[in-house]
């Protein structure tokens, strides 16, 4: 299977969430190898609170493999897992994209198997550990941690046209969604769409989650912070740079 | 088509929130229309390289071009020795169709992109129609010029922000356009650089070592965030490897490059008959009328951009609270009357964006917005030409 063919599953022509799937992480795929051969596993027994198709989008913000496993589980009962992976790939990766990268193009073959309606609602798949590398960066590795954005999803206008009133995100921290996240979730609370929130750990009832309003909310300038790390506080040193260690305070030096 | 584009041309932010950014049809202009725009965008980068060389030698002027206060520093620290030398120089200047013929909004002279679109997509859209052509290969020329300019199988540092992909979009298509010409590259952040006796080094784990030249897709007015360590003012003077472009292309960058110009010997005759009157906007009425467009003085991708009627009211409030704080970072540009088209889409506003390397047009960056202001949401059109290039 070729890397296009493998998009061409995650994000097949004629579905409507298509068009969001993020081709990143598909360029590389043939780079991505298995060590030790070991099969993949796909069970995914978290998903049984995951309500049946119906007026919800979902948005699984795992670590990334766990994300695209939790994908097929979930197009097993009838969602339409959309990649959105932002991570960029170079040598000496902060974020290994490789397992993300096995799990999609092994996947791949298992979403083949399974037959979607046009019209099953969406669930979007982010990688949890997208600004939280396991190990601490330092300079001289590539930077490809990332946010995800507003921009990435559709619109709350959007989804309702689409017959979706509701947006159940699936994790297993029971921390408050991360800085980015919030942004996207606060603009679907704002325009109607009710947010609920299910542990993966647990798989207990999704609960009704109030979003509270994230830092630089709706400022036209918000993107460009975000991406390049100029409030250090907001996006953990997040941009182009890995900051040297500061010597005093904590958190990365560097920035202004 | 959106997968060719994905897979063939690097051009991976195909959708911006419910946006398709890539239009199905071209936007073809007459032969004698691309020359008009050509000759404009020449003129108009021989007298953008002959200002920024003077405002080099001025810095007094350079609070008023709201340049970062370390980035003034480390520009006035350039000035003994003279700038960084620069390599293949990229610039685009965006051109809007009006009821007076074509104006220019901006030039962005210091990063600019859309080079994936306004050569790769463009080809793919002109595969599709018979006797149209595109107007140029704006990638493949700036490679050309960069390979030209420097040792043969050079090596050369991408510079950008690795974690951003839709910068790392544009260094991935480059590098392969470079590759095809025999050159080794490498994509790294600035704070993969050091500066042993003005030459720039890498120290990437994964590709350390000296470098030929750079090429900078990272603002400039962004490298004063970077680890002191970097010695990122090498960016600006002192350096011996040659970049492009250099970072001295801030002082033409700024939004408020006009506010200067009286102050300037050097004559702006193109700038000054197609950019609308521009005023700091502590000097005019904006805030009455919806004669004024509100701009920030290093603002990208038409974010931060207010324009009465366009922008939506609480953004709008965000932006008056902004000018009453930071006024001087801000410049008020007079509006024009855009000249929309009708496309199969519906209505849209064109914006033809005009590649100059050395100053010599070598192709355009197309983009139809459904208002008329630019910016993320705009989609990318290929510019064609009706007929093959005289």
């Amino acid at each position: 299977m070729t890397n296009e063919e493998c998009f061409a599953i995650w994000a097949p022509d004629g579905v409507v969430w298509s068009q969001w799937a993020k081709p990143v992480t598909f360029i590389h795929l043939n780079r991505a190898t298995v060590p030790d051969a070991t099969p993949l596993v796909w069970v995914s027994p978290e998903t049984r609170s995951v309500p049946s198709p119906g007026r919800a989008a979902l948005i699984v913000d795992a670590p990334g493999p766990s994300a695209v496993r939790l994908g097929i589980a979930l197009a097993r009962i009838g969602y339409r897992p959309v990649p959105l992976f932002n991570a960029t790939t170079g040598y000496a990766e902060v974020l290994d994209v490789d397992p993300i990268a096995l799990h999609l193009r092994e996947g791949a073959f298992l979403l083949q198997e399974v037959r979607l309606p046009a019209d099953a609602p969406p669930v979007f798949l982010i990688d949890s550990q997208r600004m939280h590398p396991p190990v601490l960066p330092h300079p001289g590795k590539f930077d490809n941690r990332w946010v995800t954005l507003p921009q990435d999803y559709p619109s709350a206008t959007f989804l309702r046209s689409q017959g979706i009133g509701e947006a159940l995100l699936l994790r297993y921290s029971e921390r408050a969604p991360d800085q980015d996240l919030a942004h996207v979730l606060r603009r679907w609370q704002e325009a109607g769409i009710r947010i609920t929130i299910g542990d993966l750990k647990t798989g207990g009832e999704p609960q009704h989650y109030q979003v509270e309003r994230p830092s630089l909310f709706r400022r036209a300038w918000y993107r460009a912070v975000a991406l390049i790390g100029l409030r250090r506080n907001d996006v953990g040193g997040f941009g182009s740079a890995i900051p040297e260690e500061s010597t005093g305070g904590g958190g990365f030096g560097g920035f202004a | 088509m959106r997968r060719r584009a994905v897979f063939d041309c690097c051009k991976w932010d195909t959708q911006v929130e419910d946006v398709t950014t890539l239009v199905r049809f071209p936007l073809l202009l007459p032969p004698a229309t691309w020359r008009e725009l050509a000759d404009l965008a020449e003129a108009l980068a021989r007298e953008t390289l002959a200002a920024e060389a003077e405002l080099l030698l001025r810095p007094d002027l350079h609070a008023m071009l709201a340049l970062p206060r370390a980035t003034r520093a480390a520009l006035r620290r350039a000035l003994p020795n003279g700038a960084s030398p620069g390599v293949a120089r990229l610039i685009r200047f965006d051109f809007h169709l009006t009821p007076g013929g074509w104006r220019i909004s901006e030039a962005n002279t210091d990063v600019p992109g859309g080079l994936n679109e306004a050569s790769g997509f463009a080809a793919l859209i002109a595969a599709r129609y018979p006797g149209v052509s595109t107007v140029g290969d704006a990638a493949g020329a700036y490679a050309d010029a960069l390979t030209r300019a420097l040792p043969p199988a050079p090596r050369l540092a991408l510079i950008h922000a690795t974690a951003y992909s839709d910068d790392h979009q544009v260094m991935r298509y480059l590098s392969r356009r470079l590759a095809e010409r025999g050159a080794e590259t490498v994509l790294a952040s600035p704070a993969h650089l050091r500066w042993p006796g003005g030459r720039a080094h890498l120290v990437a784990d994964w590709a350390p070592g000296p470098v030929d030249a750079l090429v900078r897709f990272f603002p400039a007015e962004w490298l004063h965030n970077l680890p002191r360590a970097t010695a990122w003012g090498r960016f600006f003077g002192g350096a011996r490897t040659p970049a492009s472009n250099p970072a001295a292309a801030l002082l033409t960058q700024s939004k408020r490059f006009p506010l200067v110009w009286d102050a300037l010997r050097t004559p702006l005759p193109t700038w000054q008959r197609l950019l609308p009157e521009t005023r700091d906007p502590r000097d005019v009425a904006w805030r009455t009328g919806d004669e004024w467009v509100l701009k920030p003085a290093l603002g990208r991708v038409g974010e931060g951009i207010g324009m009465p009627g366009a922008t939506a009211p609480k953004e709008w409030r965000q932006i008056r609270r902004a000018i009453f704080w930071h006024g001087r970072h801000w410049v008020a540009q007079r509006r024009f009357d855009a000249t929309p088209l009708d496309t199969p889409d519906g209505t849209r506003f064109p914006c033809v964006g005009v590649y100059t390397v050395d100053e010599r047009a070598v192709g355009a960056y197309g983009r139809l917005a459904t208002r008329p202001l630019i910016d993320s949401k705009a989609q990318d059109v290929a510019v064609l030409l009706e007929g093959a290039i005289a």
